[in-house]
């Protein structure tokens, strides 16, 4: 992907009395890709949307959008439409009158703006409701109007600010499928801000993951998902396991590391040395499940653990294993009827599907290497 | 530092900024000023020191004390009732409580004399008794009826915010019903409860109409700064008084306002989803019931004695009908045209002006905002006696001399009624989330066209509720204009009240009446305007 950059943030800083809520962000967003700005409520995502928009000005930094310095310039004179959280609608005004507002305020001669409603109204199926009131419409169509006010403004970027949230969850995946394709298909650069990681990664071209005002990593989704280089970023987006081990002899493709009384055989992605500390990051379907007599595969890459919870969820059977002292999430992903398992089983590590970052950018808070209890961290999935 | 550089980028705001607090300084502030001001430091000594003030200030805070307590107690039954009792007759309870409220203040007393004065229906025909209405007695019972609307207001509110299901989770605990109310609703009723006291007594302390025409020899702070004004001239006097006045309403005002004021907008979700309330033993259920029928029989029979008195040829001596009294009154064309126009005037512009007020505190983030806020909602807390008194004295000489003009009129009950405009345009703002602005904004419309297709069509609701509440407030009012008016300028209040003093009592009964007519009318025609769209008229 080699494409223009269309907004580029450049060192932004912005402060809310004493505190920071966007801190020194720098962020280079390529033409015509949708965008996910992803990050816990209060990380300042939303505040980098509306910076963009130009409801708050930076304190310091450059924002460009296509090449222009916007910084200074009023939200009125930015072209950056945007799809609120709660839709914010003209409650008085027409479904009709909605869409065609910010026509019919910029002079749009009066047979353009019936063509492009009468577009819109096709491209959302709202075609008999533009008479009525928004609060005459479902939350669902209400979404669709301020889709739909924002798009018919015809400009090439479109801001929204987790535009989906107040949807039910079965519409929301049909919204983002639909939105994700309009996207693509009318070439716009989109930035997208949500809190919710299955949307960020379902979406996008490119998340960058934010936490306390800055970003912690850019990449494509599953960089993001199967490359983390934090904890943070590894625990917000899905759920993993973290191990903490010593790499015991490594050469340029593989490495092997020593947890505990276990030996595990790697690859090298990160450029680890022995005598590195690192982390590795599990994802729970990443790891399988087996009987222990069963075992095949024997020691290596394998973990002797205990079932002590389950849970059924349906498309996948999740299990929480003690292996020494600490916990592991296990999926399995192919559940049946009957045979759940029970008791001592083994835990099967693939390689290929392990990441491993070394144990530099370890945030203070998180316990070290004593006190590994708690192995896992986990944010809400599926 | 910010701000100073915001607004510099942003001059007509920064003028309309400094314009709007200069007229409210100026109209607001300075006649605070004049009034307390006025009389020297040793007058203040003497006047204190006087044991005749000092027992008017003491009766002034009795009526407080026990007007309060039964407007409280009337007001939360009515509340309990309406909220919460499945009775009949509930649109009339609603009703009972609206009545005082868009009435002349001193209606109450009028019908009292009628009823139990010397030539009183009741008194003089049905008992055959004569009885010493005037004094403290008397007003406790018409205050009582007058203001406990104000609570009643209050309170409803707040209880009405009260989700029954918090009750049946205290019943499914295992709580009793006693328990229940008083663990559970009762407390969650406080704050509403407080603040309707609050109102209430912000009303009695302020009270001119009632104590005036029946308080006898009953001496008050607001009726005796007049009199020594109006009756005696001594200016300073009657302003010692009034400012005596002002200290417990603005201690009064500011309780209400930063200890149990802080209400928040609760926007309904529809969402949630309310249980109908538990059912409370029968006995109590009718005895409540009977309470409330009782004490809306002697309201309605306030007003029907007007009525009747109205088209009786002479009260006490002479029942038969006549249209004589209706002829009179409708012969003092220009009393009534006077307050029609002033009330209307002073109200639009009321309404206008607090409007650019609430948009500046609302919508502007800028430090000045609390000082306009207070100013803003300031006049709520003088009473009027002490505007009326203000006025006169502030605007009876350069810079601006108005007395006995139409202007002084207008401008006084045009700042009385700020805060009643104010409230409800700030309400309305913070209905009107931030986002629907800045949707506008966003797609590409200025901040000046924003405001005026968006926001203005908006706020319309709540700017007309305020009109027209400050459209019958003026039109009901004594206080202010009774410093005042001139004989071009005098309006219909002040002709009731020199016919009270008259003892002319059909005439006051029959100007009385065609005053809450106009006051209906005008009520009436704003609630069908509202009701034919679908909404409700706030008040």
């Amino acid at each position: 992907m080699k494409e223009e950059t269309y907004i580029r943030i450049e060192n932004v800083t912005k402060s809310f009395g004493g505190f920071k809520a966007i801190d020194q962000v720098s962020l280079d967003i390529p033409q015509g890709t949708f965008t996910t700005l992803l990050g816990p409520s209060g990380c300042g995502k939303t505040t980098l949307l509306r910076l963009i928009a130009g409801f708050y000005e930076a304190d310091s930094g450059t924002i460009w959008i296509g090449g222009k310095k916007v910084n200074g310039i009023p939200p009125y004179k930015r072209n950056t439409p945007l799809v609120f959280q709660e839709y914010a609608l003209f409650p008085h005004m027409s479904i009709a009158e909605n869409i065609t507002y910010g026509l019919k305020m910029n002079k749009t001669p009066r047979e353009k703006i019936k063509a492009k409603l009468k577009e819109m109204l096709e491209i959302f199926d709202l075609e008999n409701l533009g008479q009525r009131l928004p609060k005459q419409l479902s939350g669902g169509q209400q979404q669709r109007v301020a889709f739909a006010r924002a798009l018919i403004m015809g400009q090439k970027i479109l801001l929204l600010d987790e535009p989906l949230s107040n949807l039910d969850a079965k519409l929301r995946v049909e919204v983002r499928n639909e939105l994700r394709s309009i996207q693509k298909r009318l070439g716009i650069t989109a930035v997208y801000v949500t809190h919710d990681q299955d949307e960020a990664l379902s979406m996008s071209d490119l998340v960058a993951v934010f936490d306390k005002g800055s970003i912690q990593q850019i990449g494509t989704p599953r960089e993001v998902y199967f490359r983390p280089n934090s904890r943070f970023v590894a625990g917000f987006v899905g759920t993993a396991n973290f191990l903490e081990g010593k790499v015991v002899d490594s050469t340029a493709e593989k490495i092997v590391v020593k947890y505990q009384e276990f030996v595990l055989y790697l690859n090298n992605d990160n450029a680890a040395q022995k005598g590195d500390k690192v982390t590795l990051v599990l994802r729970p379907e990443c790891l399988s499940i087996d009987k222990e007599e069963h075992s095949k595969i024997g020691p290596r890459n394998t973990m002797k653990g205990k079932i002590t919870e389950s849970s059924f969820w349906g498309r996948v059977m999740r299990y929480w294993v003690e292996v020494g002292n600490i916990q592991l999430i296990v999926d399995d992903s192919n559940p049946a009827y009957h045979g759940d398992f029970q008791g001592e089983v083994q835990i099967i590590l693939d390689p290929g599907k392990i990441h491993v970052f070394k144990n530099i950018t370890l945030p203070k808070t998180l316990p070290n290497d004593e006190n590994l209890s708690l192995g896992n961290y986990q944010e809400t999935t599926f | 530092m910010l701000e100073i550089n915001r607004l510099k980028s942003e001059p007509v705001l920064l003028l309309t900024i400094m314009a709007a607090l200069s007229i409210t300084v100026f109209f607001v502030v300075w006649p605070l000023i004049k009034v307390i001001t006025f009389p020297k430091p040793q007058e203040y000594l003497r006047v204190l020191a006087d044991s005749i003030w000092y027992q008017a200030a003491l009766n002034s805070l009795f009526m407080v004390v026990i007007s309060t307590a039964s407007c409280t107690l009337v007001a939360f039954l009515f509340a309990y009732t309406i909220v919460r009792l499945d009775v009949p007759l509930k649109g009339l309870f609603r009703f009972i409580t609206l009545l005082p409220i868009v009435s002349p203040p001193f209606i109450v007393a009028l019908s009292y004399i009628l009823l139990f004065g010397g030539q009183g229906l009741i008194a003089k025909y049905i008992l055959h008794i004569t009885i010493d209405i005037y004094g403290w007695r008397g007003l406790w019972f018409v205050q009582t009826v007058t203001f406990f609307p104000y609570a009643y207001a209050v309170i409803y509110s707040t209880m009405q915010s009260i989700p029954a299901n918090l009750e049946y989770a205290a019943y499914n605990l295992g709580a009793s019903r006693w328990s229940t109310f008083k663990d559970v609703f009762f407390p969650l009723c406080r704050p509403g409860v407080a603040g309707g006291a609050l109102m209430a007594a912000m009303n009695v302390l302020a009270d001119f109409g009632n104590p005036l025409m029946i308080a006898g020899n009953f001496r008050l702070l607001p009726t005796e700064a007049y009199m020594q004004m109006i009756g005696v001239g001594d200016l300073s006097t009657a302003a010692i008084l009034a400012t005596a006045l002002l200290v417990p309403a603005l201690g009064l005002f500011l309780i209400n306002r930063y200890w149990v004021g802080q209400r928040s907008y609760v926007t309904i979700t529809g969402k949630e989803i309310s249980l109908p309330p538990m059912k409370v033993l029968l006995l109590v259920k009718w005895g409540l019931f009977a309470l409330c029928l009782l004490i809306s029989i002697v309201i309605i029979g306030v007003y029907g004695v007007l009525f009747y008195g109205s088209f009786a040829k002479l009260w006490g001596y002479d029942w038969s009908f006549s249209w004589g009294n209706m002829v009179y009154v409708l012969n003092k064309g220009k009393e009534i045209g006077n307050s029609l126009k002033f009330a209307f005037l002073s109200s639009l512009f009321a309404a206008l002006f607090a409007l650019l007020l609430a948009y500046i505190v609302q919508r502007k983030q800028v430090g000045l905002n609390r000082v306009v806020d207070f100013l803003a909602i300031l006049p709520g807390a003088i009473p009027g006696v002490f505007l009326g008194l203000g006025f006169a004295m502030a605007f009876n000489e350069k810079p601006l001399a108005m007395t006995g003009t139409s202007a002084i009129m207008v401008i006084a009950l045009m700042f009385w009624n700020i805060p009643t405009c104010y409230s409800a345009s700030t309400a309305g703002l913070q209905q009107i989330g931030n986002s629907v602005e800045e949707a506008s904004l966003n797609l590409g419309v200025g901040p000046f066209r924003t405001f005026k297709n968006i926001l203005l069509p908006l706020l319309r609701d709540s700017f007309v509720s305020g009109l027209t509440v400050s459209f019958l407030r003026s039109i009901t009012c004594l206080s202010v204009v009774i410093f005042l008016y001139s004989a071009q300028t005098a309006v219909s209040t002040i002709s009731i009240l020199g016919l009270v003093q008259n003892g002319e009592w059909g005439g006051a009964a029959a100007f009385t009446t065609v005053l809450v007519s106009i006051a209906f009318t005008a009520l009436g025609v704003v609630c069908f305007l509202f009701k034919k769209q679908g909404k409700s008229l706030e008040i």
